[in-house]
């Protein structure tokens, strides 16, 4: 049993293995299990344990605030354990565990972000605790080695966000949306998950497509904040790359909301969930892991459109959203996305 | 001439002794961290990081547009807060009471929502004020581009001229019009005895005043990442945020405070240098009334610059997030069937954090005052009152924070507070420490103006018939201080309750603040709910702005 695991690797490969269960299975066609009917199972003493530590801490990037909130009320009630959560972008999460490291004293226990490349270094330094997931027999083949230390939390697929009143034939393709222009994006020097989309629309493109898309590019931000107001107003026609778990909340608001993913395939981002070796409350740490990746929680997940790491459970078709299909989703190696960044970014930045 | 009045007492040393604890605890320490973090890579020490600042070219640049930004929105704020203070306080304006108690209104809310209303107003695209002037002159884009440099100077001006206003008001309510008068009675005009007497009065809080804005311009990010990043254009804050970017360089982000503080510095020294040892006693021992000048024929007229000050600063941006606080959709027109005026408040009252939030915001606001106004009195007094020989470092070390963006300014205190022996992280001891630090600039500037306004004889007086310092301090200073204490009391309260860029980074979701909440809202998208919760946030401030503008109307009454 490994203690260390290349992450990038295991993240890509477990993606892999997936997407060929959803596939095997059909997964299209089958409705999600209901929650009900979850038969998870915790190991006993350690549930004592982390009830006797009485609370956990954890810094997230890689959940909305809806499914943060999620996590931490679902923990507390199955467990009767406090789970107190910070929610930020990957870049602030890691900087303020940074600076807490820096300083002497952790507050986090868990940490979840975008991409398992951005807790490498960390990995590699020994820092994030082995983790033992009492569902691995649930999850994907593949996906998941027994004491390995980045859990893979969710699968983000990225498609583009538009106004279904002001554009009612929106773009299928990746050319299409480039030729269409517009298109508002977070900053790729500000954002990771970025460069990973850049990364995967290149190897889905080819060559001369990142700087296309620059050209294509009319508002870059420094998040994601404001996109999903600007294409409702019309400022700009798309934004891109957006997680449906945006358009899950615009449409329950009313919003002429639609998302599209494109023929040409869609970047699956995986997110990256661990549990520091030196945390202050290692046991309900490791408990709030595993209550992550339950049938349970990860039926929750799919509710606000994230695809599961569970086998079976259904890529989740949103309203609003166009058909996705397993075999149309592109695995991104984010630990090769992040050493193409620098390249990427000036690529992207020569065609506007 | 007033002469600055030895304090060579032990009451002297012991205030010099406790303020120097208390900055070098919550100000110099946390800086040190970050300085030694700035020359610190994997346990050597080295210059590395100032090397690479000086070698980027983005970086050199980002430095050239924040002293563009910075120079224009202090001359245009100047321009703006000097000749709106004079007609407020020292004509008949119509509605004067009104403008002034408004001014404070907008900083309301974090300067992200002001620029979010901007751009739905004035979007290229789509714009409320654009799109049908795009349509009556057949135009391909609105003629207002909210996304550039102007656009940027625009939105931080309207946000920051209070900072001349407030002041400048202030100190034209305490000026002896006596000396005005006795000018206008041998024939000088209106306009040179505003520049040759009026001006000079009040020099030093227009200097305070230009400085804050400066600086406060100087190292801005939210209009800035909004307005600026669509097109590329990028400043320090904004480069400090790609630098904080993964992989995260916080070292190298530390280094952009350093250039800051050194014009800072330099700043205050200018300020110094001009100001001299010139007096600018107005409040001096004879008892005064106050003078409005009347405008005649020009009353109505004037009334256009305040209003159109009110409507852009105030109005326009606010109004458009009242508006949408009440749509369903902001992807669909605006219609009657698009309207409801009862559930996004319904989501406001339901949100699960907004009692606790505005509970926490409250009450940090309230105790950071609380703990900011003596302690800022004290510094004002050391410098203004003291003969220590060390006085000269009392400005730079109370302004230290203004030259930090408040991510690097979190990360400071994190470093400094989160470990041992302090344990602080994620708490809300380290939130008070961070608003504490965050408002001593603002409030230690305009005290340190409004001690330069009054006369030393008052209190030499007091003390000549045995008063101690103390009690001549309460019973005379302090008194004739409150025209100044209540407005920059009320400012800070509402700054800091609304505070997002330190409190984004050191807060927890156990203590939640207003801003953060509101942030929250804004990147989910749920822009009419974040437009409501803003709305009541708007109110709330409404009714400290109405207090403390009432408060003032006593105080000013009592003593003039």
């Amino acid at each position: 049993m490994s203690h260390r695991t290349s992450s990038a690797m295991v993240v890509a490969v477990a993606i892999a293995g997936v997407l060929a269960t959803y596939t095997a299975v059909g997964a299209t066609s089958t409705p999600p299990p209901d929650p009900t009917e979850c038969a998870d199972e915790f190991d006993q003493t350690l549930v004592d344990a982390a009830t006797a530590e009485g609370s956990v801490v954890f810094y997230t990037a890689a959940h909305t605030d809806e499914q943060a909130a999620l996590l931490a009320e679902g923990f507390s009630e199955r467990f009767g354990i406090d789970a107190e959560y910070t929610r930020n972008s990957s870049s602030d999460v890691i900087n303020l565990i940074d600076a807490e490291l820096t300083s002497g004293e952790l507050n986090a226990d868990v940490v979840g972000v975008g991409s398992a490349a951005a807790l490498a270094a960390w990995d590699d330094e020994g820092m994030l605790a082995p983790v033992d997931l009492p569902n691995s027999n649930s999850l994907a083949p593949g996906i998941w080695e027994q004491g390995g230390t980045i859990v893979p939390g969710h699968l983000a697929a990225y498609g583009v966000l538009y106004n279904t009143d002001n554009t009612p034939e929106p773009p299928t393709s990746w050319a299409e949306l480039v030729a269409a222009g517009n298109i508002g994006m977070p900053d790729p020097e500000v954002s990771s998950g970025v460069v990973a989309f850049l990364y995967a629309v290149d190897t889905i493109m080819g060559e001369g497509f990142v700087e296309d898309l620059g050209g294509a590019v009319t508002m870059l931000t420094d998040a994601g904040t404001a996109l999903p107001q600007l294409v409702m107003t019309g400022e700009i026609d798309f934004s891109t790359p957006t997680v449906p778990q945006f358009l899950a909340g615009l449409v329950a608001q009313g919003e002429p909301a639609g998302m599209v993913f494109m023929e040409e395939g869609t970047p699956v981002v995986p997110t990256a969930l661990a549990a520091f070796a030196e945390a202050e409350h290692p046991n309900a740490a490791q408990l709030l892991l595993q209550y992550a990746v339950s049938c349970d929680f990860q039926t929750q997940m799919t509710a606000t459109g994230s695809i599961s790491v569970i086998a079976g459970l259904a890529i989740p078709q949103l309203e609003g959203a166009s058909e996705l299909l397993a075999e149309d989703l592109v695995p991104i190696d984010d630990s090769a996305a992040a050493a193409m960044r620098d390249e990427l970014i000036e690529r992207f930045q020569s065609g506007r | 001439m007033a002469a600055r009045r030895s304090v060579q007492g032990r009451f002297g040393i012991a205030v010099a002794l406790l303020w120097a604890a208390v900055v070098g605890l919550v100000v110099v320490y946390p800086l040190v961290m970050l300085f030694r973090r700035s020359v610190e890579i994997d346990g050597t020490w080295t210059l590395a990081n100032y090397r690479e600042f000086m070698r980027t070219p983005g970086l050199r640049r980002a430095a050239l547009h924040s002293l563009v930004i910075a120079s224009s929105t202090t001359a245009a704020a100047v321009l703006v807060g000097v000749p709106y203070a004079w007609l407020v306080v020292r004509t008949d304006l119509p509605g004067r009471h009104l403008f002034r108690a408004t001014a404070l209104l907008t900083f309301a809310a974090p300067g992200f929502i002001a620029t979010l209303g901007w751009i739905l107003l004035l979007g290229p695209r789509s714009g409320y004020l654009n799109t049908p002037l795009q349509n009556w002159f057949d135009l391909e884009r609105g003629p207002f581009d909210i996304f550039s440099v102007y656009g940027i100077v625009f939105v931080i001006t309207l946000f920051l001229y209070p900072f001349v206003f407030l002041p400048m008001s202030a100190a034209l309510e305490n000026i002896d019009p006596s000396l005005e008068e006795a000018a206008a009675s041998i024939g000088v005009s209106r306009w040179r005895i505003f520049r040759d007497i009026t001006l000079p009065l009040t020099a030093p809080v227009i200097l305070a005043g230009a400085t804050l804005v400066f600086v406060s311009s100087f190292i801005v990010y939210g209009p800035v990442a909004l307005l600026g990043r669509p097109n590329g254009y990028e400043t320090l804050p904004t480069a400090v945020e790609r630098l904080l970017s993964f992989p995260p360089n916080i070292g190298l982000a530390a280094v952009v405070g350093v250039p800051t503080m050194a014009l800072l510095a330099l700043l205050l020294w200018i300020q110094r240098r001009v100001l001299g040892k010139r007096s600018f006693t107005v409040v001096g021992g004879r008892s005064r009334s106050r003078s409005v000048k009347s405008l005649g024929r020009w009353r109505w007229p004037s009334l256009m610059f305040p209003l159109a000050v009110l409507l852009l600063s105030l109005v326009l941006p606010f109004g458009v997030l009242l508006v949408t606080s009440f749509r369903k959709a902001i992807g669909r027109p605006l219609s009657w069937s698009n309207l409801t005026f009862t559930e996004n408040y319904r989501k406001v009252f339901d949100h699960p954090q907004f009692v606790e939030s505005f509970r926490n915001s409250a009450l940090l606001a309230m105790a950071s005052v609380a703990i900011a106004v003596p302690f800022c009195t004290a510094a004002a007094w050391l410098v203004e009152r003291g003969s220590l020989r060390v006085r000269g470092v009392i400005p730079v070390t109370m302004s230290a924070a203004l030259a930090f963006p408040g991510a690097i300014l979190a990360v400071a205190l994190i470093l400094a507070f989160a470990g041992e022996p302090f344990s602080l992280g994620g708490s809300f001891a380290i939130l008070l420490i961070a608003y504490v630090v965050r408002c001593l600039p603002l409030m230690f500037s305009y005290l340190q103006a409004g001690y330069r306004q009054i006369g030393v004889e008052l209190e030499e007086a007091s003390r000549s018939v045995g008063a101690s310092q103390m009690s001549t301090a309460v019973r005379v200073t302090f008194p004739l201080l409150a025209t100044v204490i209540l407005p920059i009391a009320g400012l800070t309260f509402i700054l800091n309750f609304r505070d997002l860029d330190t409190s984004i980074f050191l807060n927890a979701h156990s203590t939640p603040v207003v801003a953060v909440t509101l942030f929250d809202l804004s990147e989910d998208g749920v822009v009419q709910v974040m437009g409501g919760f803003a709305m009541v946030v708007l109110a709330c401030n409404l009714v400290i702005a109405a207090l403390i503008a009432l408060a003032l109307r006593i105080s000013t009454r009592r003593f003039s």
